[in-house]
């Protein structure tokens, strides 16, 4: 601590003895939009000092009196340079003109804002419009299934949205919808994630060297910006596919002043397959009617205002929700049964966000928001004689997590060479881990009524952080910062201090060579059996008797860039300790009226490997080549007696090719191919003999178990999948899009599980289960 | 182009709808087992032999199952590398190495090693301690109460133990009942062990699989009737002509309460949980090595 504030100190000192500089602030926006632009960069061509834009679009560039050419740059903009003059502070907001593809005008690398220019490392960043032309399952475009083609990420099982980030779990990945905590992602038990293209801007995941910015999970921060909304014009855009359907509309409210972006989605496999259903359990004989349901669907919504020079305000929500049903009516002689069974989760957020300018060099950000997610599984049976209710039994289950924070967040930016960025957070926390509601009616006894599970438990979060992006010589820069978070809960106090460093030396010939080192701390949980991410999958919190969980990673590399092609080479070491897993044979089913804290051990993990990235971005052809190998282990005293095992996702090979091709101005296509070394899984292949004392002597037996938690590996996972798009434009700027897409190419049956199956002749064998043939799909998309 | 995607797509389409009949894909061969050795030796300080079982693990593939390995040589030493017992291949009786303890000395303080020597490699080691004696004093009431279970009533017996252990040390406890039933005129059968119900009461665990009830003392020190008013219930039996009843208390190793309770998961898999492993302090990762003082109340 004392050595980070001393460094600080010099670091200032140094630039205050500086000649006479003075600054050049504003917001760089998308001319024909009025869209903020995140990470776009201006700078000195004379000095070479330059800043990249914040996520609200603002920069601060301090240079010194004097005459300057000033350079901005977007990757698919046209680059602007103009002169100016410097004899006093500028505020000057700057709109840059969005070139199409196929324009050589346009930036197509970032001349000053290079991979091997940026301090952050462990960072993936994939355009929206490259996302929008990959392939998908039913024509609808994933944002977390294309962040799984990236090194260091990978999926939960085939076809699933789940991420599984350098060896870490689920939970540990912190979700941000425009900066609020989204809890769970998943629509269709996790095949497609709740973020809506249509509705998205911009998207990045870090791996690794988190700046001190951020914390509260372990393994990775995905952030994801909505639209903001046109300032300009009206402007829509409506995909339909064979899943879902969805539609967007922007506009101005008040042009160039305050705007709106609404986008709702929903899919109609009930609508398809409900008739089909329903048609084939009809049984004749027996009267049985089964009547599925089920649907999800999502909103996105925002607004901002400008309310004036320096202020402005945005409104962010998202409504998410999945609805799964059955009822069945079976009728036989002269006795019925009606049963009901459902489950449904909802996701919501809303966010309240003021920006402040407060002079050239100092911008900030306060949040008001509220994220909530709830999940709710039950049924009802009902046994009739004739017309009389014999017996009634049911039960409904609920887990809720509800969270409301404030956030206050500061940029200043010293000068041209010192960004810093402070703040603080507080979270209420309130979870709802399980409670059971049972009502069992025998007819004629008394009735059962009652609640089984834990109540409710309330925690407080606290972070605050302090973070200097400096650019210490030519070529060397560092990102220095701490992050002290503290939890309050059932009367136990619990304080992390987190150090962050980010470094960056570039070598001769371009190349850079970065190391990062980050400690962080996260105090909610994801209770999960380690398969499919379930709606099941409880959020829990960090309690007196349940310690949060904590990590340590460092990571090293070198990066550069040969003719707009990022390369980037990286080794990571991550320790991770009070990981939480549910017992061997524990789940929240069946056990209603244990506390889950009962239920539940604490452990150690680690995960190491190293990972190659070579990304094109923009072009005619953009697109990756990503290779990880990786290592992932878990020690629980309490699971597989204590000795270390390879997590389910421990996964040694992992490549994904992606190539996006322009074929003419008319027709564009994609083409994937990922390959995976099979999942780890737990089989009871042993048969070993033993005995327990009983009250005559001993009782002998023959059991059959797993000789080691996830010794077998699933066989390898490997696809290729090919899309092409046809764009068809129109003289009043309308565009329409037609979409083809193969899933699994060359039908690949990829194990999705694996289980012992016995022969006619009792011969065990290894079945393992595929879900997903090739799978053709056409979508039509319409954007005006 | 358009031709070649619709006929590119039609393929698709047929191709994979035949999957998607079939639904599951090719059977896959197991993994190769190299057998390893699973020794089980649970031993009571009242026990007149010692029994052990000496097996090669199995794959499931292997039709024959897991088989006693002969020519076993099985050794306890004490913490000094003292020698206790020594079996020998002449104790096998069918598949169990058994041993008469009669005469031969009792089990020491202190950790207490198993070193098990066979045809395969390497040798077996354990170790556990046998856990110290406590006063036990115990009481019923026949016809205690009445219950219900799934709709059905029925008449309760209440037994009551306290136990009067050390709190400075870790203790776990095996309780049982056992009744003897008169199965003709004279003539009792054997103490058969019945199921018991408990409390809901912090300090003890249903062992469903074995019929008793775990008393652990981690939560003694909040209670403050310590290991005392312990109440458990079973269903009144008295009219199967009950003749004797007797409580088992077994002061367990720690060793042996882990295997107790991955047992009890054992025998309830949950579907939706990851597969269970059996509890093993045996270096090959297959068997138990504990022990139990005992002590019985009976009626």
């Amino acid at each position: 601590m004392r050595l980070l504030l001393t460094f600080f100190a010099i670091a200032f000192s140094l630039h205050v003895l500086a000649q006479t500089s003075y600054t050049l602030s504003g917001h760089i926006q998308d001319a024909n939009s009025g869209e903020q632009l995140i990470g776009a960069t201006i700078y000195g061509e004379e000095t070479r000092l330059g800043v990249a834009s914040n996520i609200y679009g603002f920069y601060s560039l301090t240079l010194p009196e004097g005459k300057h050419t000033v350079v901005v740059t977007y990757i698919g903009y046209t680059a602007q340079k103009f002169e100016i003059y410097l004899s006093k502070n500028l505020s000057m907001d700057i709109n840059l003109i969005a070139g199409t593809e196929l324009q050589e005008a346009i930036v197509t690398g970032d001349a000053f804002n290079k991979i091997e220019d940026q301090v952050q490392m462990s960072k993936v960043e994939i355009p929206i419009d490259q996302i929008k032309r990959l392939p998908a399952i039913g024509g609808e475009v994933d944002l977390l299934r294309v962040l799984q083609l990236m090194p260091g990420v990978q999926s939960g099982g085939e076809g699933t949205s789940g991420l599984y980030v350098r060896g870490g779990s689920p939970d540990q990945n912190l979700m941000l919808l425009d900066g609020v905590p989204l809890y769970n992602v998943n629509h269709l038990f996790g095949f497609f994630s709740v973020f809506n293209a249509d509705a998205v801007r911009n998207m990045s995941l870090t791996k690794g060297g988190f700046p001190a910015r951020f914390g509260g999970r372990l393994s990775s921060i995905l952030e994801i910006h909505m639209k903001d909304g046109n300032m300009k014009e009206y402007h829509g855009d409506a995909t339909v596919s064979i899943i879902a359907a969805k539609a967007t509309i922007e506009g101005p409210i008040v042009r160039d002043h305050a705007s709106f972006m609404l986008s709702y989605r929903r899919t109609y496999i009930d609508l398809l397959l409900g008739p089909m259903i329903r048609g084939l359990s009809k049984d004749e004989g027996n009267d049985v009617i089964a009547d599925p349901t089920y649907f999800f669907h999502d909103f996105n919504g925002k607004m901002n205002w400008k309310i004036g020079k320096k202020d402005r305000l945005y409104f962010s929500a998202f409504s998410g929700k999945d609805d799964f049903g059955i009822d069945i009516d079976e009728s036989f002689g002269g006795t019925s049964t009606n049963a009901s069974m459902g489950l449904d989760w909802k996701n919501e957020i809303q966010a309240l966000r003021w920006n402040h300018e407060w002079g050239p060099k100092m911008f900030s950000n306060f949040s008001l928001t509220h994220s909530k997610y709830n999940f709710n599984s039950g049924f009802d049976i009902a046994f009739f004689e004739g017309d009389q209710e014999s017996t009634q039994f049911s039960a409904l289950y609920n887990s809720y997590i509800n969270d409301f924070a404030a956030k206050l967040d500061f940029d200043y930016s010293h000068n041209s060479r010192h960004l810093i960025r402070y703040g603080a957070n507080h979270i209420w926390h309130r979870f709802v881990p399980g409670a059971t509601a049972v009502e069992f009616d025998f007819g004629g006894f008394n009735p059962i009524d009652t609640v089984f599970g834990p109540g409710e438990v309330k925690s407080r979060e606290t972070y605050v952080y302090i973070e200097d992006e400096m650019e210490v010589t030519e070529g060397m820069k560092i990102n220095a910062g701490l992050h002290a978070s503290t939890l309050s809960v059932q009367d136990t106090s619990y304080y992390s201090l987190q150090p962050r460093l980010a470094f960056s030396y570039k070598l001769p010939g371009d190349v850079a060579f970065k190391a990062s080192y980050a400690e962080m701390a996260q105090f909610v949980n994801l209770l999960t059996n380690e398969g499919l991410s379930m709606p099941t999958d409880l959020w829990v919190p960090s309690t007196a008797n349940i310690r949060p969980q904590e990590s340590w990673q460092i990571a090293a590399g070198f990066a550069k860039t040969i003719n707009d092609i990022e390369i980037s080479l990286e080794g990571y070491y991550k320790s991770m300790d009070g990981l939480l897993s549910y017992k061997e044979g524990a789940s929240f089913l069946f056990d209603i009226g244990t506390d889950w804290e009962s239920k539940v051990t604490q452990g150690i993990g680690e995960s190491y490997g190293y990972e190659i990235l070579i990304q094109k971005k923009h072009g005619r052809s953009t697109g990756w080549l990503g290779y990880t190998n990786s290592w992932s282990n878990r020690t629980f005293e309490e699971i597989n007696s204590g000795r270390e095992y390879p997590f389910t996702y421990d996964r040694r090979h992992d490549i994904s090719f992606v190539y996006n091709f322009d074929l003419n101005d008319m027709w564009s296509s994609s083409f994937v191919w990922v390959y995976g070394t099979g999942r780890a899984l737990t089989l009871s292949e042993t048969t070993f003999s033993t005995y327990v004392p009983d009250a005559q002597g001993v009782d002998t037996f023959v059991a059959t178990i797993p000789s080691e938690k996830n010794s077998y590996r699933m066989s390898p996972y490997h696809r290729a999948d090919i899309s092409f798009t046809k764009e068809t434009k129109y003289d009043n700027g309308a565009t329409k899009f037609f979409i083809i897409s193969v899933y699994n190419l060359y039908n690949n049956l990829n194990p999705f599980f694996a289980e012992i199956d016995y022969d006619d002749n009792d011969v065990p064998h290894i079945r393992e289960y595929g879900i997903f043939p090739i799978i053709p799909s056409v979508a039509w998309r319409f954007k005006f | 182009m358009k031709r070649t995607l619709l006929i590119l797509a039609l393929c698709s389409l047929t191709i994979g709808c035949s999957k998607f009949k079939d639904g599951t894909i090719n059977y896959v061969d197991f993994p190769g087992h190299d057998p390893r050795v699973a020794a089980t030796l649970i031993l009571s300080d009242e026990a007149d032999s010692l029994v052990a079982y000496i097996t090669n693990s199995a794959s499931v593939t292997d039709l024959n199952g897991p088989q006693t390995i002969e020519g076993t040589i099985i050794s306890l030493k004490d913490e000094n590398g003292n020698l206790i017992y020594e079996v020998d291949p002449s104790h096998l009786r069918d598949s169990l190495y058994i041993m008469d303890l009669v005469g031969q000395q009792e089990i020491p303080e202190g950790e207490i090693y198993l070193e098990v020597y066979t045809n395969l490699e390497p040798v077996v080691t354990a170790q556990t301690r046998m856990p110290p004696k406590s006063e036990i004093v115990g009481d019923f009431y026949l016809g205690y109460d009445t219950a219900m279970f799934w709709g059905f009533e029925y008449i309760r017996d209440r037994y009551e133990i306290s136990i009067d252990h050390d709190p400075t040390i870790e203790e776990n406890y095996m309780v049982y009942l056992d009744y003897k039933f008169e199965i003709k005129p004279g003539v009792a059968s054997d103490w058969r062990t019945v199921w018991v119900e408990d409390e809901l009461d912090t300090r003890m665990t249903p062992i469903w699989s074995q019929d008793g009830i775990l008393i652990k003392d981690e939560t003694v020190a909040a209670d403050p009737n310590g290991l005392h008013n312990i109440v458990f219930y079973t269903e009144n039996r008295d009219k199967r002509n009950v003749v004797a009843r007797r409580i088992r208390v077994e002061s367990i190793s720690s060793e042996l309460e882990s295997y107790f309770l991955s047992l009890e998961e054992f025998e309830n898999q949950n579907l939706f949980a990851e597969p269970d492993l059996i509890y093993s302090n045996v270096s090959t990762g297959f068997g138990c090595f504990g022990m139990y003082s005992y002590q019985e109340i009976r009626f």
